[in-house]
């Protein structure tokens, strides 16, 4: 059998949990005697055009864009609510225990498409930016930050900071220009992309996990035998938990690595952290084309693997 | 196998007329069913949309419709006068005035044909009653014209950085001080040419005055302070800067009494089907860099340029032969659509820096302009000066020749051409 | 068929008439848009969410547009031209960029129709329009320059090019004989 696998990505295996994820998925099935293909990042187009290629059936399987998936099922849209997950080990339980995944695979088919994994990019995202030390939420007021989409933008007003939608590729520009004070990412993003030197100060906030998602062509897994389904299923299984094994292990490594780059990391202290969590509660109370019911019922589901 | 008839069809085709953008498309399409990807085909018309749909090309249209409002706006006209006004009384001093009015026109419009048709039609047949051969006043009016697309705003650099997907802001920063070098090597150059043929230096009579051609140039110089001010200082992205540009041509015109609606709509429509001849090469390009990321032509081009011996600064010395050919003989879109997208990732990928391979790749391309026997600058200021094409070839030898050191030194030094970018932040 | 012909000349004529006049109203359009982008930025300190990407479709719509217009009057790139007092090169041209058009287009305007089908019910980011709006803009472009490249090869067959270029708008047709 045949599978295509676009990256989203520079192969970076040592900050990038997607490389990584990826790298394993594609290599596991390899040594099942599939017969494989990996894209490299960008050669055969950005993330719309990925999709499309997806939903088309051109392309078997992409490393996405988390917002992508949202598109079509807004229910997902709950897991990056602010301070819903409280520790990697809970994030990593949910992923492999709970059933949500299944429940939003059935309304993603509509679409053709089908999440294999949700893979996060690395630790849980933190705040940085090129004016101050921000150790409260107060501290955000008068930031101007970038955001990645509009509900980024909901985060940083709720917040007290501005925001302004820029593309990935306009980041230098903006924050150099001064367009942008900031962004959130996980720690390990200014590294991969070598952006650093854009940064003085950064916050451990842990606002929610860095999400990417690994979709699939529906076409291409209703082309799949039971057991090459079986097969898939067990390479993304093996991909996932190295991924979750190694995100708790980088956090250290790379908070050295930036301040080693010139960037302050700042730990927030337990009741630092709080005015984060009060400040953004507000949240869970509005998320866009969700009821109320069933946002409750997810933020239920997802205490329920606290410890 | 199959790529046979596809290369015999295509030439075919090439040979007597087709549109060159219609022709990659085709030849891309009959590609992939060649090497059996006929499934990627489905996702073509997303390739073509992604690849004009673009922030980074999103100035293009604006500079271009810039440029044909300030050419019939008599924006021109005054700086050509404020030039006369500094440089004429100098020995050779129309020589040096064709020089500066080119570097004001550079920070203006991104066209060096644009430039080489209106200074043939202006100062050229000036510099002839004043004393110089027809030969040398068009010799130095193409070799002039190159600075207008390396000194930003540039077309071809908004082109460039649409095919590599790089920073238009950066690069247009990197062009400023390779085009202000081009202008000094010109000015010593035409300096030198003066003493040795005893060419004239403007009489004080007929001169103009310094101060009352300053101030009718002031709404045309606003106009490169606001593009690159804007730009510069990150007041503006490359887009609104345009968008501000063609608002100041239209004032300056309006002050200098040449503008009316149906001379914007003219440029409107210019600027219509310019740019769309530019898109549809994208679009066809799109295709093509599909089948070689799927194909990865450009990893499997970096080996054999590797295994080839052919890195570093061996590589970027081929990159200067095959672009400046191809600048004699293609339409700088043209070359940089066949070349860019083969070319340049390998070389990235061996660590040279975008940007800088973007001013050297530019600066190449325009000299091929200037370079017998079919430099299309060379062409029009034979056409519209009525000059013979061979003697303006020929009395442009000594500026090509400098400028072709010039080239090898920018080349070779890429400090000079990131000095700026950097110390701006803009390149690491 | 010399009906057909003369029928598709004038229908060819006209909608680059109206291809000529709506390209460059989008990018006027554009021009406007932008300028208005940063006046609100500058002046309002409230960069609205939406111009940029309505600056996009403008230029995305304005540009296909103006790619059939140049292939109609015949100003987009080409690295062979045939001399003008060559009328038998001429008429190869013509049957050349025909044939090059149609091998393009017609697997673009293939792929285009389920290509559109997938963007209707996909919303834009800032305008939250549905992206099929943009998407058409190329099949259309598409159609339009194999309808040109058409009527210019059944005019061949018909006419000399004296009385093609008598009859029809294309003043910037450089074919004189
Ligand atoms: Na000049
Ligand atoms: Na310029």
């Amino acid at each position: 059998q045949q599978v295509s696998l676009a990256e989203d990505s520079v192969t970076d295996l040592e900050n990038s949990g997607t490389a990584r994820w990826a790298h394993t998925f594609i290599e596991a099935l390899d040594q099942k005697g599939w017969d494989t293909e990996t894209f490299p990042v960008n050669t055969i187009g950005g993330e719309d055009e990925r999709l499309d290629q997806i939903r088309s059936g051109i392309l078997d399987v992409s490393m996405s864009d988390y917002q992508k998936a949202v598109q079509f099922d807004p229910e997902m849209l709950v897991l990056r609510l602010p301070y819903l997950f409280k520790s990697q080990e809970q994030f990593a339980r949910f992923m492999t225990e709970s059933d949500f995944l299944d429940t939003a695979n059935e309304k993603l088919a509509g679409d053709d498409l089908r999440v294999l994994a949700i893979v996060p990019l690395g630790p849980f995202m933190a705040i940085f930016n090129n004016k101050k030390e921000v150790k409260t939420a107060d501290d955000m007021k008068g930031l101007r930050m970038r955001a990645l989409d509009e509900s980024q933008m909901v985060l940083f007003k709720a917040l007290g900071a501005s925001g302004v939608v820029i593309p990935f590729a306009e980041v230098p520009n903006a924050i150099q220009t001064g367009v942008a004070d900031g962004y959130v990412n996980p720690l390990g993003v200014p590294l991969t992309f070598g952006q650093a030197d854009l940064f003085t100060n950064a916050t451990d906030a842990r606002v929610f996990p860095s999400m990417r998602v690994a979709l699939a062509s529906l076409s291409w897994w209703n082309g799949l035998s039971d057991e090459e389904k079986a097969q898939v299923t067990e390479a993304a299984a093996t991909a996932s938990k190295d991924v979750l094994d190694w995100v708790p292990k980088v956090h250290d490594r790379q908070v050295k690595d930036l301040e080693k780059a010139g960037v302050a990391v700042y730990e927030p202290k337990p009741e630092e952290l709080q005015t984060f969590r009060d400040a953004t509660a507000g949240m869970s109370k509005d998320v866009a084309n969700v009821d109320q019911a069933r946002v409750d019922e997810i933020i239920k589901s997802v205490d329920g693997y606290a410890q | 196998m199959a790529a046979l008839p596809i290369v015999f069809v295509s030439a075919a085709l090439l040979m007597t007329g087709a549109v060159l953008a219609h022709l990659i498309g085709a030849a891309s399409i009959a590609s992939f069913i060649a090497a059996d990807r006929a499934r990627f085909l489905a996702a073509v018309p997303q390739r073509i949309i992604a690849n004009i749909d673009l922030f980074s090309i999103m100035s293009m249209p604006l500079f271009i419709l810039a440029g044909e409002v300030m050419n019939r706006a008599g924006v021109t006209e005054a700086l050509l006068n404020f030039a006369m006004s500094i440089a004429a009384r100098l020995k050779g001093g129309l020589g040096h005035v064709n020089v500066l009015t080119s570097v004001f026109f550079a920070g203006i419009s991104g066209s060096a044909v644009a430039d080489a048709a209106s200074i043939s039609n202006t100062l050229v047949p000036a510099m002839h009653k004043s004393g110089y051969s027809l030969s040398y006043a068009g010799a130095i009016t193409a070799a002039s014209s190159v600075i207008g697309p390396i000194i930003p705003p540039s077309i071809i650099m908004i082109f460039y950085c649409a095919l590599v997907q790089t920073s238009v802001t950066a690069l247009f920063i990197a062009g400023i001080l390779p085009g202000l070098l081009m202008a000094v090597v010109l000015f010593l150059a035409n300096g030198y040419l003066a003493h040795k043929h005893d060419h004239p230096r403007g009489e004080s009579v007929d001169l103009p005055e310094f101060s009352r051609r300053f101030v009718r140039a002031v709404p045309a110089l606003v106009i490169p302070l606001v593009i690159m001010g804007g730009i510069i200082f990150g007041v503006t992205t490359p887009t609104e800067a345009a968008a501000v540009a063609v608002l100041c041509a239209i004032l300056a015109g309006m002050v200098y009494r040449s503008m009316s609606v149906s001379a914007l709509y003219e440029a409107l429509k210019r600027t219509a089907s310019l740019s769309g001849s530019i898109f549809i090469l994208l679009a066809a390009v799109a295709i093509f860099s599909y089948l070689a990321g799927i194909e990865q032509i450009p990893l499997a081009l970096a080996r054999l340029l590797d295994s080839l011996g052919l890195d570093g600064w061996k590589y970027l010395l081929l990159l200067n032969g095959i672009f400046l050919v191809a600048g004699m003989f293609l339409e700088v879109p043209v070359a940089l659509a066949l070349f860019v997208p083969l070319l340049v990732p390998p070389a990235i990928a061996s660590g040279a820096d975008p940007i800088h391979l973007g001013i050297v790749i530019v600066v190449n391309l325009t000299l091929g302009m200037v370079t017998p026997p079919f430099g299309a600058a060379l062409l029009v200021v034979s056409a519209v000066s009525n000059a013979p094409y061979w003697s303006i070839a020929r009395a442009a030898l000594p500026f090509l020749a400098v400028q072709l050191v010039l080239l090898g030194v920018l080349t070779f030094v890429p400090e000079i051409t990131l000095a700026l970018p950097r110390a701006l932040g803009y390149v690491n | 068929m010399k009906r057909l012909a003369m029928i598709l000349h004038g229908l060819s004529d006209r909608l680059n008439l109206a291809a000529e006049f709506l390209s460059a109203l989008m990018f006027l359009g554009m021009l406007l848009t932008v300028l208005l982008q940063v006046v609100a930025r500058y002046i309002f300190h409230s960069p609205p969410f939406w111009t940029e990407e309505l600056a996009r479709w403008l230029m995305v719509w304005g540009g296909l547009l103006g790619a059939t217009v140049a292939f109609h009057t015949r100003t987009d790139p080409a690295i062979v031209n045939p001399p003008k007092d060559h009328p038998g090169r001429q008429k190869v041209q013509i049957v050349s960029r025909f044939v090059a058009a149609w091998l393009f287009f017609l697997p673009v305007i293939w792929f285009c129709y389920p290509f559109v089908l997938r963007q209707i019910d996909r919303p834009s980011e800032g305008l939250h329009i549905s992206t099929a709006w943009m998407a058409m803009a190329l099949p259309i472009s598409a159609i339009l320059t194999c309808l040109h490249a058409l009527s210019g090869l059944l005019s061949l067959s018909l006419y000399d090019q004296r009385s093609v270029q008598a009859q029809s708008g294309q003043s910037e047709l450089e074919i004189e004989i």
